[in-house]
This record gives structure tokens, sequence and C-alpha cells, in this order.
């Protein structure tokens, strides 16, 4: 080799290894264009629609609450295989337009996962006792909590103890190159009046259900949350996604107050602390009983679970 | 299992008409019949990510469990640690395993008096369409 060449070589490796280390950041700071939703935000705090309230009047919507994914669109295989009839029992979609506007890939994949549960495959990143993550988080039927602070508000999910944190205080996303897709994302919001707005975007790709449709790592939402009578709270939602969606979608979910028992309390759990569900070799839920190989028995948490037998 | 009592479901909707009101797939189980298995509660294991009624069959002595809610689902119905405790006579109706082995999953659970304790999953519809999620 003569000395040219092997410059020439060191050269390119050096190259290709800046390059590999610039790809986990450039692929997702770079593509992940939330331009659209962050105007809308921006123009609903230019222009709010009602007059601000002290900060120590804010709304009060204390108590246990919780979420349904019945609010979504969806989805059943037509005789042709395509996805032709879209069902929500609490949201009245006027049309299948106003139901996700689903790009021709996310279509096809929520094909693909209606037609495994006809061969009894249903496992998705959930069973692996994972967060659900924003914004599946809206519609999970755990308990959730509100808690508003003059600079901060914690929405509080029962499931996975998940947490998005909504930065009040005028703060602005985190910047690009310290940002990496979270499981809640990343919020800021402020007040309108007694209405929470709030931008999320850096979240995780999931699905809004098992059996619902899937969204991509470029999802970013704008909400606008309202205490709308003393037993629900009203989620307004515009999501944004470029891979997943045709065009921007826009939602109404809710969530209700939990009356029964009135001193419900919610409790810190983790998932995986006696799960005896596992991915059996056809890609479908198993559960594992007691006396066979792999069982966690819940009177016995403080020993080490064994590894779940597949 | 003599007290194993198979019905054929007049429910339009099974397999796929469960909500996905818990961390896993209700796919293993065969929502399109049910079981009833009489016996005497072993344990009520009130704990998470799910609750779990284990009782032994009457007729041949097995062990059944059946899969329940999280307490905090149970509560809201009001199921409570003490309401199945040891010894208890019961007779639980469930969605049984597909694979045939001793579990399923609770529907409602009848007492010693004749009352019925309902612990239907969470979402269940019995009116939805197969195909369609839940």
């Amino acid at each position: 080799m003569s000395g040219t060449a092997w410059r020439g070589r060191v050269a390119l490796t050096a190259g290709a290894a800046i390059v590999a280390m610039a790809l986990p950041l450039s692929s997702f700071a770079q593509t992940a264009d939330f331009s659209e939703s962050l105007a809308a935000y921006q123009d609903m705090k230019a222009h709010p629609k009602n007059k601000p309230l002290p900060a120590n009047k804010l709304p009060d919507w204390s108590g246990v609450w919780t979420g349904s994914p019945d609010y979504l669109p969806y989805y059943r295989l037509g005789a042709d295989g395509k996805l032709t009839v879209r069902i929500s029992t609490r949201n009245n979609f006027a049309s299948s337009k106003q139901a996700a506007p689903l790009s021709p890939e996310y279509e096809a994949k929520a094909i693909k996962v209606l037609q495994d549960r006809v061969k009894g495959i249903d496992w998705d990143y959930v069973s692996n006792c994972i967060p659900a993550g924003f914004p599946r988080w809206t519609v999970s039927h755990y308990l959730k909590e509100f808690a508003i602070t003059p600079s901060m508000v914690w929405l509080l999910n029962e499931e996975q103890s998940e947490v998005r944190r909504v930065y009040t205080d005028g703060r602005g996303h985190t910047p690009r190159d310290e940002a990496y897709p979270l499981y809640e994302g990343d919020s800021i919001g402020f007040w309108d009046g007694d209405t929470l707005v709030v931008h999320t975007i850096d979240n995780k790709e999931g699905t809004w259900d098992r059996s619902a449709a899937a969204y991509s790592d470029q999802v970013n939402t704008v909400e606008r949350i309202r205490k709308v009578s003393n037993d629900v709270i009203e989620d307004q939602m515009t999501v944004y996604d470029k891979l997943a969606l045709t065009k921007p979608w826009n939602v109404t979910f809710q969530f209700t107050r939990v009356k029964e028992p009135a001193d419900l309390r919610i409790r810190m759990y983790s998932c995986n602390e006696n799960n005896n569900v596992v991915q059996d070799e056809k890609g479908n839920s198993h559960h594992v009983l007691p006396g066979e190989t792999g069982y966690k028995d819940p009177e016995s948490r403080t020993e080490a679970a064994p590894s779940p037998a597949k | 299992m003599k007290s194993l009592s198979i019905w054929l479901a007049l429910l339009a909707a099974p397999i796929l008409s469960i909500s996905a009101s818990a961390h896993h797939s209700h796919a293993m189980f065969d929502t399109s019949k049910r079981i009833a298995i009489s016996g005497t509660v072993m344990k009520f294991e009130f704990t998470n990510p799910h609750s779990w009624l284990k009782v032994v069959n009457e007729a041949d002595g097995e062990l059944w469990s059946f899969e329940t809610g999280a307490p905090s689902q149970l509560l809201r119905k009001g199921v409570k640690l003490s309401t199945f405790p040891p010894g208890m006579k019961v007779t639980v109706r469930a969605f049984p395993l597909r694979d045939g082995r001793a579990g399923g999953e609770a529907v409602n659970v009848t007492l010693a008096d004749g009352s019925v304790v309902s612990i239907e999953p969470e979402g269940y519809n019995p009116t939805a369409t197969p195909g369609a999620a839940p």
C-alpha cells in the first residue's frame, strides 16, 4: 500500500467514524420536524382566548380520574382486506376522514396488526411491561391525577407511574443537541385562562393501543386541556406526524372523575413485579401458571424472579 | 372435571372484543366460551399488574388460576382482599385459556349465599364486531 493510499484510507475511516458518531443524533434531531405544531402553539400563546388567571387562582383538577381507549377510532378489516370501518364509541367521527388520516405506510401497519390478531398474535411493547408513553398515555384505562403548580403541571398515570411534566414557567423545549426520544416526550405549556395549552415533542414511536394505529417518533402534539365540568377534563388534541398521518389530526379525549370508592388512591407498582405473561414462539401472549417453570410467586417478591420461560 | 361446563357463548364478539385494560393481550383466553369451576378459594392474590383468584376444583382437586384486574380496577367494582377469603366456597365463571390448562379470565364469582360478584374484564363489549378492536 502506497503512502498516499494509506493516508487516504485513514482519512476515510476517520470520516466514517465521525459520521457514525453523528448518526444517532442527526437521525432523530434533524428529521423530527415540529415547526407546524410549534407555530400553532405560538399562535395560541400570542392570541389567547381567555383572560389570564392569577398564579394563585389556577384551576383545581384534584381527584382521581381515568381515561379510555374508547375515544380512539378503531379499525376492522373489510372483506377486501382494507380498513373499511372506523369505530369509536365515544367520539362521533362524522366520517372516516375525521378518524385518523393514516398514511399508506401506517394504514398497512394497522392492517397487519388486525391480520395478526386474527391469527392470535397479539403482543405489543406494553406487554413487555415498559411504559405506554405519550400520546398513548391519554387513553390508558388506568387512574390519573393532575397536579398543578404555578411553574409546572404534572400529569400522572397509575400505569407504569408514567409522569408527563409540563413546564409552564416560560422555558422552551430541550435544546436540540440534548434531545432524544422520550416515553412522555418533552412538554412546555401555558395557561390560556383555565385552559392548559401544551406542546409536546421528542416522543418515542408507539401505538395508540394494542390493536389501534401506530405513530412514529416524529409525532408531536398541541393540546388544549380544560376541566369542562366537575367530573370531566377534556383534552382537545391536534396530532402532527408526517410519517403516520397525511395531515394533522384533531381528536378529543376526556378524563372522567372516579367517584366510587370516594377514597380511591393511586398506588405505585412495578408492572414486572409479578408479571407471569410471556411471549410464546408464535408471538402470542402466554400465561405462566403456578408450578410451571418461570412462574413468579407474588408472595416471594424479595427474591430475584427467574427469567420467564418462553 | 364434572363441574366444568362450557357455554357456547351467544356473544357476538369473542376474541377481539376485549379492551386493552391490561398490560397484556387477552388473546390467550377463548372469549367464545365460558367455564364454571366450583371449589374452594386457596388464595386471592390482590396485587399488580393483575390480581389472581386461586381455586381448588372440588371435582378433582386441581388448582385453577383465574386472572382478574389490577387492585385499583377491582376496588372500583367493590372487590377487596376480604371478598374472597381462603376456604370460601365459590363458583367462578371465566373465559378459559385456549390451550386447556387450568386457568382463565374471571367474569364473575358466585358466593355460597348465592350472591354474584362481577369482575368482568374492563372494556368487555359483548356487542363488538369480530375484527374490530375492542
